[in-house]
């Protein structure tokens, strides 16, 4: 029952939400709009349950005075403090405005910004000419660059037609064609999903 | 039935279809051919090295919200975890969903366990990391522990390369695979090997070879060749003008 439990659930819902897609009757419509709205209810629960865990971890390091346990403490003081002033004050108060604007965003800002740096790095060793395959990647990846910015236009009208050339078709096709056998990959998953074949996510293997 | 709908169900239908049938077809023939996936024959290569080196690996699962590709994911999980409890080499999972962190809990706690050693499974080495607080965490966490393997899958945006790039910093090996083309560049450039898009479905098939992947597998096979067989004859119709295919594909 423990495993058949999850998998019934998963089947009726998911042929529910698949018919309101589908379908248009709106006894179905509405059950679907229904679930996709318990959907967002149970993903809060799951929230608590992940602030629970790491509640739980974090205590555990301070308690046994483990490696880093004060980088623990710190967590535990911030989590505590600003859950409690998001409650006390609303998630929509000046002071828990300003801290998020002040404390996180910043912090979340600049880890957006490494990925220039890194960015950078990898094309340092992705576009090192090491065979044929490299030599067109490193060309096609100037002539796009070049193409880009007004300096290219001004070396050769050419550059950025070509440039546009590149993302319009043979860079057009390749995405398109990702992208049909992700879909179809991610359907075939789906499906084998809402079926109950698929119970990797439950420690269960197939059948 | 809604409009402009029709062809999708039959499409559902005809793929449930197929990987029922193939799946029937396997349990009786058990023939599978199913060519090299390099990225995944690198998975034990990769447990091998972290275990000669005595160092750990890290599993980073990608995602703003629990869909296939997460599931693809946590399946090749499945099989990493089994490896490393087999050879005694620690494995580090990001989980960056809630949801996710429960069900990798238990999958790396099954594959300790089917490895006959659910007491040396480390409950600790699960990491529920969200939002962009998974960053700087997986930054730390590759410097901290000197991981000397990497594998990122899942549903990955511009993290990619924040998590490949500070891998390779760190001398890690890496495997690095998702459906989202736009991140595929990334991991191209800075990983050793990419599962590009459906690899990362076929994975379970590569790694298990179980009848119901198998016909998961086939499915999508099917799926592709119906989708090149419509463009061609759609282009062939259309260059004369005759456009029944899309007609038929938007009813």
């Amino acid at each position: 029952m423990k495993r058949q439990g999850p998998v019934l659930v998963a089947f009726v819902t998911g042929v529910i939400v698949l018919a309101g897609y589908f379908f248009n009757s709106q006894t179905v419509v509405d059950m679907s709009t229904q679930i996709v709205r318990w959907q967002n209810i149970v993903a809060a629960f799951a929230l608590a349950l992940g602030g629970v865990n790491m509640f739980r971890l974090h205590g555990k390091n301070i308690i046994g005075r483990k490696k880093n346990w004060v980088y623990s403490c710190i967590f535990m003081v911030a989590f505590v403090s600003y859950f409690v002033l998001g409650v006390a004050k609303s998630t929509t108060s000046a002071e828990y405005q300003y801290i998020w604007q002040n404390l996180y965003q910043p912090a979340a800002s600049t880890m957006y910004s490494f990925t220039l740096f890194y960015m950078t790095s990898a094309c340092w060793r992705a576009f090192r000419i090491r065979n044929w395959q490299a030599a067109v990647l490193m060309v096609t990846g100037a002539v796009v660059l070049l193409g880009q910015v007004g300096i290219g236009a001004a070396i050769s009208e050419a550059i950025p037609a070509v440039s546009a050339w590149i993302i319009d078709t043979p860079n057009a096709a390749a995405i398109r064609a990702i992208t049909i056998g992700g879909s179809l990959g991610m359907v075939v998953m789906s499906i084998r999903v809402i079926l109950g074949l698929e119970r990797t996510y439950m420690a269960g293997r197939q059948d | 039935m809604v409009q402009g709908r029709l062809a999708s169900l039959t499409l559902l239908l005809v793929l449930t279809g197929v990987l029922w049938f193939s799946a029937e077809a396997f349990k009786k023939t058990g023939v599978l051919r199913i060519r090299r996936i390099p990225g995944l024959d690198a998975i034990d290569e990769l447990v091998g090295r972290v275990t000669e080196m005595g160092r750990p690996m890290a599993f980073v699962l990608g995602g703003t919200a629990l869909e296939a590709q997460g599931f693809a994911s946590m399946r090749i999980l499945d099989y990493v975890a089994s490896q490393s409890a087999k050879y005694d080499a620690r494995l580090f999972v990001v989980a960056p969903l809630p949801e996710m962190e429960p069900m990798c809990q238990e999958i790396m706690r099954a594959a300790y366990l089917r490895e006959g050693k659910v007491e040396e499974y480390n409950p600790s080495d699960v990491l529920y990391m969200p939002g962009d607080g998974s960053k700087a965490g997986v930054l730390g966490l590759y410097q901290r522990e000197k991981v000397a393997g990497a594998m990122l899958f899942g549903n990955y945006y511009y993290e990619s390369m924040l998590f490949a790039e500070a891998a390779n910093l760190a001398g890690a090996s890496q495997i690095g695979g998702t459906a989202n083309y736009h991140q595929l560049p990334f991991f191209v450039a800075s990983c050793d090997y990419t599962l590009i898009s459906e690899e990362i479905f076929a994975a379970g098939t590569y790694l298990s070879k179980e009848p119901t992947e198998v016909g998961g597998l086939t499915a999508g096979e099917v799926g592709k060749a119906l989708a090149v067989v419509l463009m061609i004859i759609g282009s062939l119709l259309a260059t004369f003008g005759n456009d029944s295919i899309s007609t038929l594909l938007t009813k």
